[in-house]
Order: C-alpha cells, then sequence, then structure tokens
C-alpha cells in the first residue's frame, strides 16, 4: 500500500492505494462515489470518465498513486452547490438522458469541453464526445444538450 | 378518446429519475454494497462442446478469503429455461452441466471476500474436459448424423406459418426471384453490464437485485430452479443502464443465488465486459432463403420465407422468436400466397435470445433487400413498389389477424417527402452515371411492429395507485422502465387523468414484493400495456377521488371535475376542495384510498415505421458514411414526442451498426474474436448522421389516449435502409450483414484519380 492524497472536487481525499489500483476503483470502491460508471474497464467507452487537471479522462486507465496532488472532478462534483449545473440542466431538457448510464461520463466530457471552448462547432462537439459511447440516445439529444448547455453558459 | 385536457400529455417530458442520473445519485446494482458482501465469479468454458470429466476444486476451497466454490455437484436438478416469458418451452438448461456446449458457458463459480480472491480462486479450480463435435452453423447442426447437443435433438421446433396457395401464387407470377442472406449475432451492448446482487437469509428467502426487464419471470424461474415458493423469493430491479432485451433472461442471478445460499453472505457477480460480450444473450444469426413471384405491375403474387436460427447452446427465447417473426412475416405486405418456415437449430454459441425487433429486423432486413432487387429489376421505383403491396388501415392479415389503424402507406409517403427521396434518387444516378471518389446511395426500407403479447400469450399488467395523507400519490408498477421512459409515461397517464402534477406521483418499481404482476418489457408492450394499466388504475382513483369529494362538498360527482390538484365545481371553480382535504376526510371516515387496475390486452396493433438512408461509398477505402437519414413512425397517438424521438434515435444508431460494423464473429473453435467493447464497433457520435423524426397524426382507438408501439420498430427498418443503400451505391446486392469494407472493395470498380 501506498499513501496519496488526491483532491476529488475540491476536497483533499488522502488513500492507501495498491500499486495497481485505477482512479475508477478508488473512486467507487474507497471514497464510495459511484457517479463514476464502469462500463468495460478497458479504455473503451467513457462511462468513467472523470476530469483531471480539467481534461476529460477515463478513470479506468489511470493508475491512482499516480495522480498525488492532481484536481479531480467526478460527476458529483459538476453541481453548483445545491443546484445543477448549466450542463446538467440542458441534458435533461434535452432529453439527452435515457438509462443513464453514460450520462456521468458524457457531462465531464461536455464540462471538459466547454470549459475549454465555450463555442464549439456541432462537429467538435462530435469529436469531443468521440470516447463516450452511450447506446439509448443514437447521440442526437445528447449533442442538442451540449449545444444547449454551451449557449446557457454563454450567456451566464 | 378523452382529449389532453390537463395539459400533461403531448408534452416533451423527461425521465423521472433524471435528476439523480445527471448528478450520478441513482444507484445501479453495481453501486450497492451490503455489509459481509462476497464477490462472486465465474469460471467459463475454454470449449465449444465438451463434458466435464472431473472438477478439483480442492486448491481453491483452500485459498484464504473463498467461501464457497460451487458446480455440477451443487447445482439444483431442474432444468429450466432462462426466458420468463418461454419458462414452460423446453427447459434445456441447468445452473451448472456436467456437459458445457459453447466457450463462454459456466463451468463453475467462487464465492470469495475480494474480485482479486475469487479470481485467483478460479485460476486454482482444475477442471478435465472431453471435447465433443460443435456446431456454429445452425444448418450443420441440423444435419442427420449430427451429434444432439440436448436430448431432444438439435431443432427445436419447426414454425410452419402460411396463407394462400403458394404454388398458385408462384404460378400467377411474370418473374421469381430467389436468394439468401446471412445475418450475424448481435451484442445488445448495454452500457450496463450484467450484474446481480443476491442475498439469502435465515428465514429462507432469496432476494435479487438485478437490472432486469422482466423481474417477474426471473422469479417465476427461480421458484422453479430452487423449490421455493414466490413468496420466498423477492426480485428487485432498482435501476437498469440498458437492456434491448438483453436483460431479460436469467444470466447471473441463479449462479449468485447458489452461491448466497451455500455461504449465508451476499453475493455480487458483476460481469466484466468481456464476460458480458462472451456469455450473455445474443440477437439471433440467421441464414435467410426467399423466393418471392411478382407480377410486371409490381403486384407480389407469392413470398416463400425459411429461416435457420441459431439458437445458440441453450433454449431460451429462441422458439418466441421464431414465432413472432412469423406473425410478423403476414403484418406489412397484403401479398395472398405465403409461407413462413422457421428452422430453430441448438448451436454451440452463446445462447440467443430476445433482442429489440424480436427476430424482426432479420426478417425485414432480408425482405427490404430483396424488394429492392426486384423493385430494380421491374424498373419500379422501390417506395411505390413497396407501398404497392402493403395493406391499408383496419386490415385483417392474411391469416385474418387485425392489424389495428396500420399507417405504413403514410409513413413512406411522409418520409419521401421529408427525405426528398427524388431528389435523393436523382443525386444517386448522378453518381452512377458519373462516378466520382464517392459513390452516392439512397435506401429505404419499411417495417411494421406489434404492441402487445396478444395473440401469444396473456398479457396482462397492474398498477397499483395509493394517496398519501397530504393528496399526492404512489405508483406502484411493474413496468422495467430500460431508460426508455415507460415509468415517465404511466405517471403521465396519471397525471392526465387525476390533474395532480407528476412531481406529485411517485414511482414505486419492478420489486415482485410490493408491485403487481407485469409479464415484462418484451414485444413494445410498456406503453399499449402498461399505460393501459396506468389509466385504468387512474380511472378507479379518479372514482374513489370523485366519491370522497362529492361527500366532502355535498355535490353530484357528475358536477365535479379533477384538475390543478383539485376537485373543483364544473360550473363554479371557485368552489373546490384540495386533494389534501380529500385524503384527510376519507381518514376520518376510516377509508383508504388505494385502487389497482389491471389491464389485459385484447389486440396487438401494429405499428410501423419508414426510414430513408443516404450513403456515401468511398471507393479507395470501402469506407461507408452514412450522410443523412429520416425516419417517419406511427406510433397511434405521440404521448411524449420527446421520449419517442430518443427511442427511434437509439434504434437507428443500433441498426446503422447492424448493417455496417457490428457482429459477433466466432473463430473456427467458436470463440469469440475481439471481447472488448472496442471489438463491436458500436456506432459513436462523430460517426451517426444528422436523422430527422417524424411521427403521423395518428391514432390507435383501443391504446391509452390512442398510443401505441416504438422501441422495438424503431430498428427493425434500419439496417435494411442502410443496407439497400450501400447497394444501390455500388450497384451489387449485397446479402451479408454487416457489410463490411472488405467486401465492398470487392464489387467497386477501383477509383482512378482523374487525369492521371
Ligand atoms: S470504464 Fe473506463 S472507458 Fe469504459
Ligand atoms: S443513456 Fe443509456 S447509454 Fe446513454
Amino acid at each position: 500500500m501506498e499513501s496519496v492524497t488526491l483532491n476529488v472536487n475540491g476536497k483533499d481525499c488522502p488513500v492507501q492505494v495498491e500499486k495497481n489500483w485505477t482512479l475508477l476503483y478508488v473512486l467507487r470502491e474507497v471514497l464510495d462515489l459511484t457517479g463514476t460508471k464502469c462500463g468495460c474497464s478497458t479504455n473503451d467507452c467513457g462511462a468513467c470518465r472523470v476530469l483531471v487537471d480539467g481534461e476529460a479522462k477515463n478513470s479506468c486507465c489511470l493508475l491512482a498513486r499516480n495522480l498525488q496532488g492532481c484536481r479531480i472532478v467526478t460527476i458529483e462534483g459538476i453541481a453548483r452547490g445545491g443546484e445543477l449545473h448549466p450542463i446538467q440542466k440542458a441534458f435533461i431538457e434535452a432529453g439527452a438522458v435515457q438509462c443513464g448510464f453514460c450520462t456521468p461520463g458524457m457531462i465531464i466530457s461536455t464540462k471538459g469541453l466547454l470549459d475549454q471552448n465555450p463555442d464549439p462547432t456541432e462537429e467538435e462537439i462530435r469529436k469531443a464526445l468521440e470516447h463516450n459511447l452511450c447506446r439509448c440516445t443514437g447521440y442526437v439529444k445528447i449533442v442538442e444538450a451540449v449545444q444547449l448547455a454551451a449557449k446557457r453558459l454563454r450567456e451566464e | 378518446m378523452d382529449a389532453f385536457e390537463n395539459g400533461v400529455l403531448g408534452k416533451d417530458t423527461p425521465v423521472l429519475d433524471a435528476n439523480l442520473k445527471v448528478t450520478g445519485q441513482l444507484k445501479y446494482v453495481d453501486d450497492l454494497k451490503l455489509p459481509g458482501m462476497l464477490c462472486g465469479k465465474i469460471l467459463f468454458s475454454p470449449y465449444a462442446h465438451a463434458k466435464i470429466l472431473s472438477v478439483d476444486a480442492s486448491e481453491a476451497e483452500r485459498l484464504e478469503g473463498v467461501r464457497a466454490v460451487v458446480w455440477y455437484k451443487d447445482a439444483p436438478a431442474t432444468r429450466y429455461n432462462g426466458n420468463g416469458e418461454d419458462s414452460d418451452i423446453l427447459p434445456s438448461e441447468l445452473v451448472f452441466d456436467r456437459e458445457v456446449r459453447y466457450v463462454g458457458d459456466k463451468v463453475a463459480a467462487v464465492a470469495a471476500e475480494t474480485p482479486e480472491i475469487a479470481e485467483k480462486a478460479l485460476r486454482l479450480i482444475r477442471v478435465t474436459y472431453e471435447e465433443l463435435p460443435f456446431y456454429l452453423d445452425p444448418r450443420e447442426a441440423a444435419a442427420p448424423g449430427a451429434l444432439a447437443l440436448h436430448e431432444t435433438g438439435n431443432i427445436m421446433e419447426e414454425v410452419k406459418l402460411s396463407a394462400g396457395d403458394l404454388e398458385k401464387g408462384f404460378a400467377e407470377a411474370d418473374e421469381i426471384f430467389e436468394s439468401e442472406y446471412e445475418v450475424p449475432a448481435i451484442y445488445h451492448a448495454p452500457m450496463e453490464p450484467h450484474v446481480s446482487l443476491s442475498v439469502y437469509g435465515a428465514d429462507g428467502k432469496l432476494t435479487i437485485y438485478t437490472p432486469s426487464q422482466d423481474v417477474f419471470g426471473k422469479r417465476k424461474n427461480l421458484a422453479k430452479i430452487f423449490s421455493l415458493p414466490m413468496n420466498r423469493i423477492r426480485v428487485v430491479s432498482p435501476a437498469m443502464g440498458g437492456g434491448f432485451g438483453g436483460k431479460i433472461d436469467l444470466v447471473t442471478e441463479p449462479v449468485g443465488a447458489l452461491l448466497a445460499m451455500k455461504t449465508g453472505r451476499p453475493v455480487k457477480i458483476t460481469y466484466r465486459r468481456s464476460e458480458d460480450i462472451q456469455s450473455t444473450t445474443t440477437r439471433h444469426a440467421e441464414h435467410i432463403m426467399i423466393r418471392t413471384g411478382v407480377k410486371k405491375s409490381g403486384e407480389i403474387t407469392a413470398c416463400d420465407y425459411t429461416v435457420y436460427l441459431s439458437a445458440g447452446a441453450q433454449s431460451g427465447a429462441t422458439m418466441s422468436v421464431a414465432w413472432a417473426a412469423g406473425g410478423k412475416f403476414f403484418k406489412l405486405f397484403k401479398t395472398p400466397n405465403l409461407r413462413y418456415h422457421a428452422i430453430p437449430v441448438y448451436t454451440n454459441r452463446a445462447v440467443a435470445g430476445a433482442m429489440r425487433g424480436f427476430g424482426s429486423p432479420q426478417l425485414f432486413y432480408a425482405l427490404n433487400s430483396q424488394f429492392n432487387t426486384i423493385a430494380q429489376k421491374l424498373g419500379m421505383d422501390l417506395c411505390a413498389f413497396e407501398t404497392l403491396n402493403f395493406f391499408d388501415p383496419n386490415d385483417c392479415d392474411r391469416r385474418g389477424e387485425p392489424l389495428g389503424n396500420l399507417q405504413a402507406k403514410r409513413c413512406v409517403a411522409r418520409g419521401m417527402e421529408l427525405f426528398d427521396w427524388q431528389s435523393a434518387l436523382r443525386e444517386q444516378e448522378a453518381s452512377r452515371r458519373n462516378p466520382g471518389r464517392y459513390l452516392v446511395g439512397v435506401g429505404m426500407a419499411a417495417a411494421p411492429h406489434g404492441s402487445s403479447l396478444f395473440g401469444v400469450m396473456p398479457d396482462t399488467c397492474g398498477v397499483m395507485l395509493k394517496m398519501n395523507e397530504d393528496g399526492s400519490l404512489t405508483m406502484f408498477t411493474g413496468v422495467s422502465d430500460m431508460g426508455n421512459g415507460s415509468n415517465t409515461m404511466q405517471t403521465m397517464l396519471i397525471s392526465e387523468i387525476l390533474g395532480i402534477p407528476m412531481d406529485r406521483i411517485a414511482c414505486v418499481k419492478t420489486d415482485t414484493e410490493t408491485t403487481l404482476f407485469d409479464v415484462g418489457a418484451y414485444a413494445s408492450r410498456g406503453t399499449y400495456v402498461g399505460g393501459g394499466a396506468a389509466v385504468k388504475a387512474a380511472k378507479s382513483m379518479r372514482t374513489r377521488i370523485l366519491r370522497e369529494a362529492a361527500e366532502l362538498m355535498g355535490l353530484e360527482r357528475r358536477q365535479l371535475c379533477l384538475r390543478d390538484n383539485c376537485v373543483a365545481d364544473r360550473h363554479n371553480p371557485e368552489r373546490f376542495v384540495t386533494m389534501a382535504q380529500i385524503a384527510e376526510h376519507a381518514h376520518q371516515k376510516e377509508r383508504d384510498i388505494c385502487v389497482s387496475g389491471v389491464f389485459g390486452t385484447k389486440a396487438a396493433p401494429i405499428s410501423a415505421g419508414a426510414h430513408f438512408a443516404q450513403v456515401l461509398v468511398d471507393r479507395e477505402t470501402g469506407e461507408v458514411t452514412v450522410t443523412r437519414y429520416a425516419a417517419v413512425h406511427d406510433v397511434g397517438k405521440p404521448l411524449n414526442p420527446l421520449a419517442l424521438e430518443g427511442q427511434v434515435h437509439g434504434g437507428i444508431q443500433m441498426g446503422l451498426g447492424y448493417a455496417l460494423s457490428e457482429g459477433i464473429r466466432l473463430d473456427e473453435k467458436g470463440r469469440v474474436q475481439g471481447t472488448r467493447l472496442r471489438d463491436c464497433h458500436l456506432f459513436t457520435a462523430p460517426q451517426m448522421p444528422r436523422i430527422q423524426v417524424e411521427f403521423l397524426d395518428s391514432n390507435e382507438k383501443t391504446g391509452p389516449y390512442g398510443a401505441k408501439s416504438v422501441g422495438e420498430c424503431a430498428t427493425v427498418p434500419s439496417a435494411a435502409a442502410v443496407a439497400n443503400a450501400v447497394s444501390n451505391a455500388v450497384g451489387y446486392a449485397f446479402r451479408t450483414l454487416p457489410i463490411r469494407k472488405e467486401e465492398i472493395l470487392c464489387h467497386v470498380k477501383p477509383f482512378e484519380t482523374p487525369g492521371l
């Protein structure tokens, strides 16, 4: 076991980790943050996405012990205080949520994109979601949700 | 039909639990932990077919942290059919058998303190096998002399359905077309893999949390397997991360139950994605032969359809799929002379089961493909050729079954406008005359789908409604919501009828202990049957509320109306009582307000959809890009357009994959090639085309507020439309799905850069 301190959703979390523990495992099994989902654990689906220092990454492929001091944001850290984040609201309103299993990862990818690029083209949006699989929506309403969220965030 | 008085129906309404989903708070089964919970892992067969000669688990059992190892010696002797609907048909499966029938079949299982220990223990189990001959192709398994996978033989039960006089039909034809089609098994690929959490207590009660489309079917089967009365089994589906038919059959549950019984501790089994791909149910791989006779006018005079279904290692839903697709064969084309012949055969591959469309995507892919060829030969437009042969609304099919308000013709007509079919055809023509690097092709396909299991089995659903002390409601429903919004739709109907806002109606769902029986998420029955039950319960509730209100207000019931969370005097809206006052009144009189409604279907009205696709085929790489897509559906009255559109979009994503990229490939030993999710080649966001979706303004008079089904119909014509577009672009009729670029390259003339 090694000690490492992860900064998760703005809070420092000292944890003991085994060498091969992934960030996904630590989030779900050690910190009980089960909002981040495991759809494959092989870097193929994006359900496990979190922001690491502002960039959307698949947490199933990151070793926790390499993340000392990194700022990690999970789906549980997206809402603003008690209120849903505009991206979350847009996902709901646009009908981008069906079974919801891909949703946390989709929202994280969206946050990563819009933080860098507040006015993305449709193509850029699709590109940013390339590594997030969804089996329910055909991505149509997800893309619409990102557009809606981008518009609202720009107007803020 | 009642008008949408309270303004709930017909409005875009997000799924009920969307807030939990966007915050990551919704607890799916893999998110649940119980004190003392063990991890269960399964050892899978490395062989496509083998007898297990011996199992030595002594080393595994001695490993620190292992709590149980189970295999055939521990398994109950009852054979079952893991599909709830078909549970009495050809029960062939054991929790653990002495014979394994596919690569990925279950051999043994371990329960241990941690996943690492469980995995280590699996590696310590010594199994000796005697390999047996195996069959990956149903035609080989069906051949005389093939070794039987099960006592009953390899051919399950042939299905033969016919109408009219085939000979006469072919004699009347000016031309006869014959072709064969091959379609692969498809992995459902829900984003949530299979998982179950089993608990067995000292009270002799088994509780299983599992994402399930059919909690009652699973309970029925588990009761049989473990010889328990149903009151001692509770199956709960707290949330489901996608189903598409893959979460109907028992998969991990019987193994989890056995381990929980053996250890007395809760056991969770979560499939890795590779296990999920290898060892859960699939869409049926099929080999299809069609012979069709047509007149020069385009009238189809006869159609003879034969299909071999690759059932996989166990019976599962295969017989139902064979029957259901047979039914659908008769539902769209009015050809008088028809024959459907299905030969379902056990094969040494994963069990084939229900998957969105239930045999119809195969059927309508093959039919629409052949019709595309026929229309071209006749010099007719495909849309004109097909609609000429469609039934009209309220016809009966050739076997006498009523079709309901079938609007297939209008779907095609409206789709042609929406897609601008004529100009799309001109683009295709231009590309043919003057082919560049990218060939343009357009395709169309239409398909019907039913709205319940009516005619197959008794199809019922019960909904219970309870009024709380403040006048708010709790709905208890057995209808499984896969994310498609069935529970949302039920709540909308109740809200509409009672004038109680949606946010004052809670939903308790899919728990065999608290909710009334429902057949399960099969057959696109959510809206028609689940909605029907919600309407019935809400109407009883309205009667109860009105009775209390009339007494409280001293007015006649017919003078009252329900709106805005109150009951008001129709003629003097100022005079009203709130739902809270009504609840209080009833309690004072020692009465509760609790009702139930059970809806049983008396029809399975047919929905329809027409899909249009445009593709670009790259002559250099063989790559296909779907550039444009339109879908028009008849769903009766659209109750929740947002959810309906979402269903169609998702259905199209599946269809595109079916046509172009998905399909489980086995190697010569029957092993799945590529067990990572990326190997399944699901369409991604950048690969998806722009999609236009429209619903007809239609009405099904037997449906809840005029509605009928959408879920499966959304995917049925999709692969066919895309495949036709590719065939039309290349000028070659492809007959195998998926259409791979290697095959395309064999049929296009190489592109030569102009000027070279
Ligand atoms: S779980 Fe990490 S990419 Fe799928
Ligand atoms: S909403 Fe179900 S996987 Fe995306």
